[in-house]
């Protein structure tokens, strides 16, 4: 397993996080893929479970989601990256502003599905929703930040990745904000707050997800946290032992969190 | 201190581009590594925050103006262009912000509520005055936490900035707003000061300007952001460190 590289957001340190990852990285094969689902099916669950970074940073049980700004912000700012990336707009503000209104617009002519982003947006008063807006610029600026004076063409990722594990009842995620393509990929997804004593063990998570995910099971060259408000990145290697340790991270997550160990922690 | 009651902030962030100090790539670093030989690794870990002001808030109605300012500011950052002040701030603050103080607002009398809404009337005026419009290319950012962790984590660095025009790139352009219900006091430069060192130690880049402004009285007290600056924050920071 390579060690966690950590760098403050240095602009030299920063690119060259980014330009200096590997220029080969492994691939899972049929075989390695069918005994990690085979593993995740021998943890039977009655629940549909997702798990990701936050499932194997956390010991504790999920809790009820409702929407807020806060949890809002990387939806919506990530939506508007995309928008400032395709320069369709002068600013992150109008971009933001762009995607709430198409957010509207979907709940007003009944697209939007109950408990989504748009139902919720729909039914806030001009001012909080306003406050909304703001924290999407936040997330949407420091995004604009960090991709800012990279040598290295990026892309917003067009979604996170995802992977679900067939019979098993699982799906996995890793979060991505943007993604660098080299002779291999770099994958970097930011966070709030500052990183835990567990963030690596999320992040190999995150990096068994994305190979996992991958058509043909290629491992980015490198997968980056940032923590703006920290100031840090932390990154790990896509080699073949960090995705394993990042799979087992997961499979220890979905143990601790099937609804029977749930039931008898409480 | 500089007052600009007929200037906006941003009027005086901008002010004389030839007067803009260099920025060098070496100071975050030596801040750092400044801060770091401060810290004695026997001691527990220490939280250090911006001086809090000498006003402070006697009462509870004066905190939640602090609250409902600052969610104006958040409003004007988003290019919200408030019509009915407090009734807006309420609203922002209701469906977005921690559900302290709701409570005592429910068990405040009419004639309670009314002073609170002229009162929060009063500093949106001089809000409005004083950010004037913030042109969306200038990318305002509100309400930015920042925790930054020195030596190991034995020093912790918290800082909430109001308001931040620029974004962090080759050339020193960021500009710090800190906005205050409460008069000026004489804890206004370091608290200026440390804005300063806590974005240069976050983003590893030396902000252009950092300014404080008083929507109590309407003074704003701006800085470059020069090797002074910086050195009276690290005296500040010394100051808390050797204080504990």
């Amino acid at each position: 397993m390579s060690a966690l590289t950590s760098v403050t957001l240095h602009s030299a340190n920063w690119r060259a996080l980014l330009a200096d990852a590997p220029a080969v990285a492994p691939s899972l094969d049929d075989e390695q893929r069918r005994s990690f689902a085979e593993r995740c099916r021998a943890l039977a669950s009655t629940e549909h479970r997702r798990l990701d970074a936050w499932s194997v940073e956390r010991s504790d049980a999920p809790r009820d989601f409702h929407w807020s700004a806060m949890n809002a912000r990387r939806t919506l700012g990530n939506a508007a990256l995309r928008r400032v990336a395709s320069a369709h707009v002068t600013s992150v503000l109008e971009a933001v502003t762009d995607v709430v209104a198409d957010r509207l617009l979907a709940a007003a002519a009944g697209f939007a599905r109950p408990g989504s982003l748009g139902q919720w947006l729909a039914r806030l008063d001009d001012a909080a929703r306003a406050i909304v807006v703001a924290e999407a610029v936040n997330w949407a600026t420091t995004l604009v930040e960090l991709t800012h004076d990279l040598e290295a063409a990026w892309r917003p990722a067009a979604s996170d990745a995802y992977y679900a594990v067939a019979g098993a009842r699982v799906t996995l995620r890793a979060q991505r904000e943007f993604l660098i393509d080299g002779p291999t990929r770099v994958v970097v997804r930011v966070r709030g707050g500052s990183p835990g004593r567990s963030a690596g063990a999320g992040l190999r998570a995150e990096l068994a997800v994305e190979t996992l995910a991958h058509p043909h099971g290629d491992a980015p060259g490198r997968y980056v946290g940032v923590w703006p408000e920290a100031g840090l990145a932390l990154a790990v290697e896509g080699t073949l032992e960090d995705v394993r340790a990042g799979a087992r991270n997961l499979l220890r997550a979905a143990r601790r969190t099937t609804p029977e160990v749930l039931s008898s922690a409480a | 201190m500089t007052y600009a009651p007929a200037m906006t902030i941003l009027d005086v962030l901008r002010g004389d581009p030839s007067a803009r100090p260099s920025t060098d790539e070496t100071i975050p670093l030596a801040l750092r590594a400044r801060l770091e030989a401060a810290v004695d690794p026997r001691r527990e870990a220490l939280v250090v925050r911006a001086p809090r002001g000498e006003g402070g808030f006697a009462t509870s109605a004066g905190r939640l103006r602090g609250i409902l300012v600052h969610e104006l500011v958040r409003l004007a950052a988003a290019g919200y262009d408030w019509r009915n002040p407090a009734a807006d701030a309420l609203a922002a603050w209701r469906a977005n912000g921690p559900r302290e103080l709701v409570e005592d607002l429910t068990r405040f009398e009419p004639d309670e509520r009314a002073a609170l809404r002229a009162d929060v009337e009063a500093h949106a005026v001089v809000l409005r005055r004083s950010l004037g419009s913030l042109p969306p290319n200038w990318m305002p950012r509100s309400a930015l936490r920042t925790r930054v962790a020195l030596a190991g984590g034995r020093l912790l660095l918290v800082d909430v900035v109001d308001l931040m025009a620029g974004i962090v790139g080759a050339h020193a352009s960021v500009a710090l707003v800190d906005v205050t219900s409460t008069p000026l006091g004489a804890d206004a430069e370091d608290r200026v000061a440390y804005h300063a060192l806590v974005q240069t130690l976050r983003t590893s880049r030396v902000p252009l300007a950092s300014a404080l402004v008083s929507t109590a009285t309407g003074d704003v007290l701006s800085r470059f952001v020069d090797d002074d600056l910086l050195e009276r924050a690290i005296s500040y920071v010394r100051g808390c460190i050797e204080a504990t």
